[in-house]
C-alpha cells in the first residue's frame, strides 16, 4: 500500500530535521560567542583577558532568551482550539444548515476512520477560498475550521479527503510540533532584538559602545532565525505530504482529497484564494495548519520558506502522475439554496403520513422518528410540487454541476477515462 | 547461589515478564476488536433508525415503489435478526459472515432506493428527502469507516499473535485468529449495481 510507504518517508525525513533543528540552536550558541569574541577582540587593546565565565554567561543569555521566548509563545499558543478559532474570525457550525450540517457530519465520520476523538466543527464564513485548518493542544480542544469556500466548492467527498488530511495532522501530533516549532523559531528571532536593540544610537546621536557586540548578536541572530525559519517551512512542507497520506489511508480513495487539491490548483480555486480577505499576522502565524497555503509570498525565498509543498507536487504523489487542475464552481446544495440557507425548522410532524402507512410494513415496534429530524414547512407543499414538476417535465438544462448529497457515492470520474469537458495534463 | 543458578533464575525471570507482557498485548488488541467491533453495532443501530424514516418519506412520493420499499424494510428486520445473533460474537467467522450478507443486503437495498428516488424529481426536490440522504450518506460512510476500523484492529491484532515469538504465548494461552468482515461474500454483491434510464 503506497499510502503506508509514503507516511514512513515524510517520518523519517521530519526525524532528520528535527535534529538539524537542534543543531541550529547549538549552533547559534557557538556563533555568537565567536562573535562576542571577535567583537571583544576588535573593541579592547589588544591582550585584554576575556572578564571570567564571559563564554558561560553568553551561552546562558543566548539559552534564556531562545527557551524563554519558546515558553511564553508556547503558553499562548496552548490555550486550546477554540481560542485560536475565535482569533481566526471562525464560529461553530450550525447544526440546522444543511452545508454545515454536512461538515459536522464528515467530521465525524473521518474521525471513526482515525479512531480519534472528533474535534469540533467550526466554520470561517467571511471566507470564499477552499481551506481548512485544526488547532488545539489537547485532543479535548482540538477544533478544526473549514471556510465556507470549501462547504459551497467542493463535494461531499472532496469535503472529506480535506478533512481527513487535517486528522491526519492531529493523528500525528502536528499541531503540538508546530506550536513548539513557532516558539522556537520566536525565541530565535529574539536574539536578533536584543542585537538591533543595543546598536540603536542613543540620544546624543552617538553609538552606544555595545555596538559592535550589539551587531554580532544581530548577525548571528539573524542567521539563527533564518535557518530556524527554514527548517520550519522544510519540516511543514515533509508533513504535508505525510498528512496527504494519511487522508488517503482513512478514506482509502484518492479522488477525495485530490479532488478538493485540484480544485484549489484550479483558476477558480486560486482566484477564489487571492480574493480572500488578506490573512492578517494572526492567519500568516498559523499558515502550517491550512491545508493550503492562504497567502502566496511574492519574494524569491518564498518557495523556501513557504509552508507548504507546490499543490501540483502533491497531486503527483497522490495519484502518481500529473494531473489537470478543476473548475471550483460553488454548488448547488438543495434547490432551495438561492432563496438563502435552507434551514431544518423545528416544527410539529404531520401526525399521519400520506403515501404508505407505517402499520403495514413489518417493522419491529420500535418508533419511526428516532433519529429526530422534523420535517420543514415545504413539505406541506409537498403534493403541490409534485404536480407542477409533472407539468413541465424538466424542459429547463439541469445543472450537471449541482450535487444534491445522494447514496451511494458514485466516483465523479471514472478512472483511466476522462469526462468530457475536463483536459487531462 | 551459585553463578549459573543466579544466570538461570534471571533468564526465567526474564521470560516470564516478556510472556506476561505479549500476553497483556494480545489482550489489549483482542479488546480493541470488541471495542471496534461494538462501534460497527453503534453506527448499524443508527441506520437501523433511519430507515423508518426515509421509508416514511420516500414512500409520499414512491406510490409505484411499494415492493422496494418493503423490501427495505424487510431487510432491515433481517440485519436487526443479525446483529442481535452476533452481538457477543465479534471476530467469529459464522457471525461475522451473517453480519456481513445481512448488512450486505439492507446496503444494497437502500442503494436501490437511493437510485430510485433519483428518478422522481419531486422527491430529490424535497428538502426533508435532501436531509435524509445526507444522514443515510453520513450513515453508510460511518458503517464503511467502522469496519475499515474494525478491519485494522483485527489485523493488529492478528499480526500480533502470530509473529513469532509472540505466536508461542498466544497457542499458550488460546488466542485464536480473528476474522475480518468482508464487505462482500456473495459473487451478486461484487457485480456493480446497473443502472437503468
Amino acid at each position: 500500500l503506497r499510502f503506508r510507504r509514503h507516511r514512513e518517508d515524510a517520518d523519517s525525513r521530519t526525524g532528520a530535521l528535527m535534529v538539524a533543528f537542534a543543531l541550529t540552536v547549538v549552533a547559534l550558541v557557538a556563533v555568537v560567542n565567536l562573535a562576542l569574541a571577535l567583537a571583544w577582540r576588535l573593541t579592547l587593546p589588544i591582550g585584554t583577558a576575556y572578564p571570567s565565565l564571559f563564554f558561560e554567561t553568553n551561552t546562558l543569555v543566548v539559552l534564556m532568551l531562545v527557551l524563554g521566548g519558546w515558553w511564553v509563545e508556547s503558553r499562548r499558543l496552548r490555550q486550546g482550539g477554540a481560542v485560536v478559532a475565535r482569533w481566526a474570525g471562525a464560529r461553530v457550525a450550525a447544526d440546522d444548515i444543511l452545508r454545515e450540517r454536512r461538515l459536522v457530519n464528515v467530521v465525524q465520520e473521518a474521525s471513526i476512520a482515525a479512531r480519534r476523538l472528533p474535534p469540533e466543527a467550526w466554520v470561517l464564513p467571511e471566507d470564499d477560498s477552499i481551506n481548512a485548518f485544526v488547532a488545539g493542544w489537547r485532543d479535548e480542544d482540538t477544533v478544526i475550521v473549514v471556510t465556507r469556500g470549501a462547504l459551497a466548492r467542493l463535494t461531499r467527498a472532496e469535503l472529506q479527503g480535506v478533512v481527513a488530511h487535517e486528522l491526519g495532522h492531529l493523528a500525528s501530533g502536528d499541531t503540538q510540533r508546530h506550536m513548539r516549532l513557532i516558539g522556537l523559531v520566536w525565541g530565535l528571532q529574539m536574539v536578533h532584538g536584543l542585537g538591533v536593540r543595543l546598536m540603536q544610537p542613543g540620544e546624543d546621536g552617538k553609538r552606544p559602545a555595545g555596538t559592535w557586540i550589539g551587531l554580532a548578536l544581530r548577525l548571528s541572530g539573524y542567521a539563527g532565525w533564518l535557518a530556524g525559519r527554514l527548517l520550519q517551512a522544510a519540516i511543514a512542507r515533509q508533513r504535508e505530504f505525510h498528512a496527504d497520506a494519511a487522508a488517503v489511508q482513512f478514506t482509502r480513495q484518492v479522488d477525495g482529497l485530490g479532488g478538493a487539491l485540484r480544485k484549489i490548483a484550479g483558476p477558480q480555486g486560486r482566484a477564489a484564494t487571492r480574493d480572500a480577505s488578506a490573512p492578517d499576522a494572526s492567519l500568516a502565524c498559523l499558515s502550517h495548519l491550512w491545508i493550503a497555503e492562504p497567502r502566496h509570498a511574492r519574494w524569491s525565498l518564498a518557495s523556501l520558506l513557504s509552508t507548504h509543498p507546490p499543490v501540483a507536487e502533491r497531486l503527483r504523489r497522490l495519484y502518481g502522475r500529473t494531473v489537470s487542475a478543476l473548475p471550483a464552481p460553488e454548488l448547488a446544495e438543495s434547490p432551495e439554496w438561492p432563496d438563502g440557507p435552507h434551514r431544518m425548522d423545528q416544527q410539529d410532524r404531520p401526525d399521519r403520513p400520506y403515501g404508505l402507512d407505517l402499520a403495514d410494513l413489518p417493522f419491529p415496534s420500535d418508533r419511526a422518528d428516532a433519529i429526530p429530524m422534523a420535517p420543514s414547512p415545504r413539505q406541506a407543499m409537498a403534493p403541490q410540487t409534485l404536480a407542477t414538476d409533472a407539468k413541465d417535465a424538466s424542459p429547463t438544462p439541469r445543472d450537471t454541476t449541482s450535487r444534491s448529497p445522494r447514496w451511494p457515492p458514485w466516483p465523479d470520474t471514472v478512472p483511466g477515462v476522462d469526462p468530457p469537458g475536463r483536459e487531462t495534463g | 547461589m551459585e553463578p549459573l543458578q543466579l544466570v538461570i533464575l534471571a533468564l526465567a525471570l526474564a521470560l516470564a515478564i516478556w510472556a506476561l507482557l505479549t500476553y497483556n498485548a494480545l489482550v489489549r488488541r483482542r479488546n480493541e476488536i470488541g471495542n471496534a467491533f461494538a462501534q460497527i453495532d453503534v453506527q448499524l443501530k443508527r441506520r437501523f433508525d433511519l430507515v423508518p424514516n426515509l421509508v416514511e418519506t420516500a414512500g409520499r412520493y414512491l406510490q409505484h415503489e411499494r415492493e422496494t420499499l418493503e423490501a427495505v424494510a424487510q431487510a432491515r428486520a433481517g440485519a436487526g435478526r443479525a446483529a442481535d445473533a452476533a452481538r457477543g460474537h465479534a471476530g467469529e467467522r459464522q457471525a461475522m459472515q451473517a453480519l456481513s450478507a445481512a448488512d450486505g443486503a439492507l446496503g444494497q437495498l437502500l442503494g436501490r432506493l437511493m437510485v430510485v428516488v433519483e428518478a422522481y424529481p419531486a422527491l430529490k426536490a424535497d428538502a426533508r428527502m435532501a436531509e435524509l440522504s445526507e444522514e443515510l450518506a453520513h450513515t453508510e460512510n460511518r458503517i464503511a469507516f467502522a469496519r475499515q476500523a474494525f478491519n485494522d484492529a483485527v489485523l493488529d491484532y492478528n499480526n500480533a499473535a502470530q509473529q513469532a515469538p509472540a505466536n508461542l504465548v498466544a497457542g499458550l494461552f488460546g488466542f485464536r485468529a480473528a476474522a475480518m468482515l468482508e464487505a462482500t461474500d456473495q459473487a451478486a454483491q461484487r457485480e456493480a449495481p446497473r443502472v437503468r434510464f
